[in-house]
């Protein structure tokens, strides 16, 4: 307790022999280092930013920092009872209301009037602010819980940490007007028009029920709510379709182009069959979110803020086949692998998902063999690798024609156990022979489908019947749980429409249970919101039924 | 159908109408923690820790060592770096001697906490030997939250809870809030380190 105290004493000196910070310091490098500092706990000198939680819990902030608590985009969170309040420029330097009094209030700003709530604190000013990060305790000299850190600032830094508040989510992002909000979606020329439909429908649903809730028209029972919201809250909300051609090297020229025409908030959904990696760059380099396009073939990286996935697509089948086997492994069996890859984007997701996750945890040996460009492999090929490897496992990561390859093969006694992709082989899988079901273990990304029966007709809520064909690729479903996903956080946005907070938000919302996956669930930092994928064995008969023989996480 | 499509319906009615149910979140009263002494009985589940190894909890548990076990989660927000930053503190005071005491952390995000990620959760926080992350199947960790009374059927209703065990001892010290560093090592020498 007595730490705290003196350090309040040692801020309030320091800050009466406050100096500027060195002119040549240009705004956006200042910028750049209050950013590291809010993010990283890292000062300008380059050491971590010490302080105290809990009176005498000594903390370095590289461990954790402001962004933990208080968000990234600086609006706060809340974890069980514990809320770290918004720390954004707006917030920190205007007086605080309760949240109900800030709506009233900016509803009778909009109609010209100005109501008088009761403030629960006033408006910081840098020497108030200053105290609170050194001493913990507001303008009115309320000591704050002992969860908020005293932190130890030099004035140099804590000029740097109070400007970076003060700019921190303080003007709207673009693509949002009084008025309206602009998003877009992304299709890429590889997609057939019948895919396309099956995104786009849903998500012009989604605009038209937000222009009859606007208009009043279907809800009457709501209308008095809405008619009071609609000047604070309700905005137009448009969609772009920006159509992507020829190759992926092309791609961002094109969206720069498009962005530069008209700025969106942010991108929701999308659909190529190519690998996103362009559009996920591009979303990077201009800080845009982009909510669960529809891919199979996702950026994987341990740092991207920008793209919510909702898989990591066949990465992650090839990362839950290595699990599965390394897990067997250590109850006994052989731990000889061959892993057989075709060359195509899919057959490389699943290899490197594969690869990495067996190079990091994986016991025994693994052996690759790449085919050849268009080389596809046929049974006397895989025969011929059996001899010559005499693998435990094999995992082949080859498309369509694995079935017949597999039916080719002469009657053996002993097999080894076979791994197979249920996604890259397609329909096809039901067919395979039943003597060789007993060795065939599938990765199958998915719930099952007895399982799957109670999200059936969700898709044609939102399609309204607009498809042609059954949505057999689960776009139509995909689609449907980005915009159930996005509305959730646009509520939890309320009126702070910044990009990095739209993302906070999502980041905290509970475990969603919506068709295709077991679960999205989400976390800060969390990228990919379903973690799972089964590995299944076909039972008998020519409708074989999928049998589990893992749980949906694979450790 | 026409009732399936009022629940839908409904997915995307609660929105606007949660709109005006929000208010601004009181603050918590952090300052005083609650201490009770309680009995449970240990699960017999496998986890697995941040080295990928097959753990029996039961027999880390019943050991001959005090025992501290939190529940976190590797991308946590609030809650889960003071407690750890707890835990630090108390090996740094142990120093070579950290072994001394167990300290596990549970997690209840299991699905995203995989051997990686509580790997460089302990890595970022300094943690030394004696500081065990464990993971496990959904039905293993709630086994083990509903046996200590400390069922979070959501990660963000999170709250900070401290049990603490003595070798051979029939009961548990229960924490419930956070503990100042020296309140942790008082703690901590009552369940015999
Ligand atoms: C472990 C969580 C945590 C961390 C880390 C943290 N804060 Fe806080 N902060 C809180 C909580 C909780 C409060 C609310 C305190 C209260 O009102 O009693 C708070 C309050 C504040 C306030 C006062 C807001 C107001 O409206 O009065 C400011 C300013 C603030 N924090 C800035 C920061 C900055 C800057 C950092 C990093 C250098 C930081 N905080 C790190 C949890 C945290």
């Amino acid at each position: 307790m007595s730490r705290v105290t003196s350090l309040v004493i040692i801020g309030l000196i320091t800050s009466l022999a406050c100096n500027a910070i060195a002119a040549d310091t240009d705004s956006s490098g200042l910028n750049r280092l209050g950013e590291r500092m809010y993010r990283d706990g890292i000062l300008s000198d380059g050491t971590p930013l010490k302080g105290y939680v809990r009176g005498d819990v000594e903390i370095d902030s590289t461990m954790f920092s402001c962004t933990n608590c208080h968000a990234r985009g600086g609006l706060g969170s809340v974890e069980g009872q514990v809320s770290s309040p918004p720390v954004n420029g707006a917030t920190l330097f205007n007086p605080r209301y309760q949240y109900k009094d800030q709506i009233k209030n900016s509803i009778s700003k909009s109609k010209g009037k100005t109501r008088p709530a009761q403030a629960i604190r006033p408006a910081y000013t840098d020497e108030t602010l200053a105290n609170a990060l050194r001493g913990g305790m507001d303008p009115q000299g309320r000591e704050f819980v002992p969860i908020m850190p005293r932190y130890n600032l030099n004035d140099q830094d804590m000029q740097i940490m109070v400007t970076y508040l003060k700019n921190l989510s303080s003007r709207l992002s673009p693509g949002v007007t009084d008025k309206s909000i602009t998003f877009a979606t992304i299709v890429t020329d590889d997609v057939s028009t019948d895919d396309r439909q099956a995104m786009l429908a849903s998500i012009e649903t989604l605009v038209n029920i937000n222009q009859q809730t606007k208009n009043q028209k279907k809800f009457p029972q709501f209308a008095k709510m809405f008619r009071m919201l609609d000047t604070a809250f309700f905005r137009e909300i448009s969609v772009k379709t920006w159509e992507l051609k020829g190759e992926p090297a092309t791609w961002t020229a094109q969206l720069e182009t498009y962005y530069k025409r008209e700025p969106v908030f942010a991108i929701l959904g999308g659909i190529s069959n190519r690998p996103w990696q362009p559009i996920h760059d591009f979303c990077e380099t201009n800080q845009i979110p982009c909510l669960f396009p529809v891919t199979d073939l996702p950026a994987v990286a341990d740092k991207g803020w920008y793209t919510y996935y909702a898989s990591k697509g066949f990465y992650q089948e090839g990362e839950t086949a290595a699990r599965f086997i390394s897990d067997s492994i250590r109850d006994g069996a052989g731990g000889k692998v061959l892993q057989i890859v075709r060359n195509t984007d899919q057959g490389n997701a699943l290899a490197t998902g594969f690869t990495s996750t067996w190079n990091e945890s994986g016991r025994g040996q693994l052996q690759t063999i790449n085919l050849k460009q268009n080389q596809k492999m046929d049974s006397t090929l895989f025969q011929k690798l059996l001899l010559q490897y005499t693998p435990d496992s094999v995992v082949i990561w080859t498309g369509d024609e694995t079935v017949a390859t597999l039916a080719g093969l002469p009657p053996q006694t002993k097999r080894p156990q076979l791994y197979v992709s249920s996604r890259y082989v397609g329909k096809s899988i039901t067919s395979i022979p039943e003597p060789l079901r007993e060795n065939l273990f599938i990765t199958y990304p998915f719930r099952l489908p007895e399982d799957e029966q109670s999200f059936k007709g969700y898709q044609e809520f939102l399609t309204l019947g607009k498809l042609k064909q059954p949505d057999e690729k689960r776009i139509a479903t995909r689609t449907f749980s980005m915009i159930h996903i996005f509305l959730q956080g646009l509520k939890e946005l309320r009126q702070d429409f910044y990009r990095d907070t739209l993302l906070d938000v999502l980041a905290m919302r509970p475990d969603q249970y919506l068709p295709d996956f077991e679960r999205y669930s989400f976390g800060p930092g969390q990228r990919y919101a379903s973690k799972g994928c089964y590995l299944v064995q076909l039972g008998k008969g020519a409708t074989a039924r999928l049998i589990k023989k893992s749980d949906w996480v694979v450790f | 159908m026409q009732l399936s499509l009022k629940r839908k319906l409904r997915f995307f009615l609660g929105v606007p109408v949660l709109l005006f149910c929000l208010t601004s979140v009181a603050h918590a009263d952090t300052k005083t923690y609650k201490r009770t002494l309680e009995k449970f009985t240990n699960p017999d589940v496998t986890l697995v820790n941040q080295d990928g190894k097959r753990i029996s909890f039961k027999s880390i548990i019943e050991s001959d060592k005090p025992v501290v076990l939190d529940f976190i989660f590797g991308t946590c927000t609030t809650i889960c770096p003071v407690l750890s930053a707890g835990y630090v503190n108390l090996q740094q005071k142990l120093g070579t001697d950290s072994t001394k005491i167990h300290l596990i952390s549970i997690s209840i995000d299991p699905e995203n906490d995989t051997p990686k990620v509580m790997k460089e959760y302990l890595k970022r926080y300094r943690g030394k030997p004696g500081w065990d992350f464990l993971t496990g199947s959904r039905k293993d960790i709630d086994t083990i939250m509903r046996a200590y009374n400390a069922y979070i059927p959501n990660k963000m209703s999170h709250y900070a809870l401290t049990l603490i065990h003595k070798p051979n001892a029939d009961g548990w010290i229960r924490i419930y809030g956070i503990m100042s560093s020296s309140e942790f090592v008082d703690e901590t020498k009552k369940a015999g380190l």
